[in-house]
């Protein structure tokens, strides 16, 4: 649908039930960002279909669940949990079910955001029998050496890929840069933000920022000085080489603003932060 | 329309913001078997619905001291986030619950005495006989395509293809629909 053919009177329902396609949504929220009346009719729309739940036939649920609820709360406070694994510093996710692919012109490794190495399955060092369990134990220490070696130089050609993204959005005029840290969600997380506005572009290096599973993302919101509320500009899902580019949807995305903010969100959801906040730059 | 009471679990958001569990099992009590049903009734799958239940009571959890009161119903908040995780596990499980979905009895709606828990919270029970009156006010065609936008998690096209309609049609019952509901409803939030 182009924007000739959009009328907000037929959209807002249609946005209200999440059935638009992500341009028909963005040129809605568009509409609503400067009009106050198109914004309240949008809210109504959705605050209508929210009550749809009360309609629902009730259901029969196990009394047990309410336990289950508490022991699950108990384990997430646990402080081991946390340290087990970067991902569960973002536990209301599932982690992913599937590992990323490397690319074609890679061993076959299996590597996560921050390159640490996952357990052996190469095919370039393949793992030799031998008697005795020391000669096999010392064979198995030669395989992990070699992977890891292997690891290593895998991890800087994607890193090498990351810098020449970030040095060229870097020689572009107008760019602002900003030092992302990891909140108590992702307190191992950290990186780089830039963001430019002769392209509309942003690009972020990231480490430690777990990907997220399918329908999941992570979403930056813009707080400029004395604002009351962040402005959303963009999502995105981590890779494997941690960089990712996307273009920003605001002019003031690309300003240099009091501070950016990084959000784990539904990537569904309307662009109302309420995901756990995991970055953020320094202020 | 009577006027809804504004923002009765605000004062429980903010004790389990405190990390009060109590306040958390009031909250649970009161909205569990709601969120359970919704997610039911497009998951057809008790394992998966306790899940979507056990996950936004967690985020809640979590999430609570971020969540500004006066910005939204809590039960809006509830609802989204429990849409949200339906959706997601109807994309990935990517069931045929949609082709059944499109056989549901409708009855069910038009009857409201039939669907009221006795045990149930009663502003709560105030809440869901206001919403099942608005929807019998609307034609069965109307309603239709709004269930199936909402619990089964259908694109247009989708919502088309099973009730073999156009596109426009679709887009207009529910822009009929979801605007006579609107009325119907009267106002929900104080402004």
């Amino acid at each position: 649908m182009n924007a000739e053919d959009r009328c907000f009177c037929e959209l807002a329902p249609l946005y209200a039930l999440n059935l638009l396609d992500e341009s028909d949504r963005r040129w809605v929220e568009e509409q609503i960002t400067d009009n106050p009346e198109l914004a309240a009719e949008l809210a109504d729309y959705q605050a209508t279909a929210n009550v749809l739940p009360y309609a629902a036939p009730p259901e029969p649920m196990a009394a047990t669940l309410k336990d289950r609820l508490l022991q699950r709360l108990a384990q997430e406070s646990t402080p081991d949990t946390a340290a087990i694994a970067p991902s569960a510093t973002i536990d209301q996710f599932e982690p992913s079910p599937t590992t990323p692919t490397p690319p074609a012109d890679s061993p076959t490794r299996e590597l996560s955001v921050d390159g640490q190495q996952e357990p052996s399955r190469s095919r370039v060092v393949p793992f030799q029998r031998r008697r005795g369990v020391w000669r096999q134990a010392a064979g198995a220490v030669a395989v992990l050496v070699a992977i890891a070696l292997l690891a290593d130089n895998y991890r800087l050609r994607q890193n090498a890929q990351a810098d020449r993204a970030i040095v060229a959005t870097l020689q572009q005029p107008g760019s602002v840069v900003y030092t992302l840290k990891g909140t108590d969600k992702a307190a191992t997380a950290s990186g780089s933000l830039v963001v430019n506005a002769s392209n509309q572009a942003a690009v972020a290096l990231v480490q430690n920022l777990p990907a997220l599973p399918s329908g999941k993302a992570y979403r930056l919101w813009a707080v400029p000085k004395g604002a009351t509320k962040p402005t959303y500009c963009g999502q995105f899902n981590n890779t494997r080489t941690g960089t990712v580019r996307w273009s920003l949807p605001e002019a003031v995305c690309s300003t240099s603003v009091a501070q950016m903010l990084i959000t784990a969100e539904s990537a569904s959801d309307p662009p109302i932060p309420a995901g756990p906040l995991v970055m953020k730059s320094a202020s | 329309m009577a006027t809804e009471r504004p923002f009765d679990e605000a004062p429980l958001l903010l004790r389990i913001a405190q990390q009060d569990q109590d306040a958390l099992a009031e909250l649970y009590d009161r909205y569990a078997r709601i969120l359970y049903s919704v997610a039911f009734k497009s998951l057809r799958s008790v394992e998966e619905s306790e899940e979507v239940v056990l996950d936004v009571f967690s985020q809640v959890w979590r999430t609570a001291a971020r969540y500004d009161v006066t910005k939204g119903r809590v039960d809006s908040w509830l609802f989204m986030m429990t849409r949200s995780r339906v959706l997601d596990r109807l994309r990935r499980l990517q069931r045929t619950t949609k082709v059944t979905l499109a056989s549901e009895n409708f009855a069910e709606i038009q009857t409201p005495k039939s669907n009221v828990d006795p045990i149930e919270n009663v502003l709560i029970s105030e809440r869901r006989a206001q919403v099942l009156a608005a929807l019998s006010q609307l034609p069965d065609e109307q309603r239709q395509v709004i269930e199936l936008a909402y619990y089964g998690g259908l694109t247009q096209s989708e919502i088309a293809a099973q009730t073999q309609l156009s596109l426009g049609t679709v887009k207009t019952r529910i822009r009929l629909g979801l605007s006579k509901l609107r009325v119907a409803l009267g106002t929900w939030e104080p402004r």
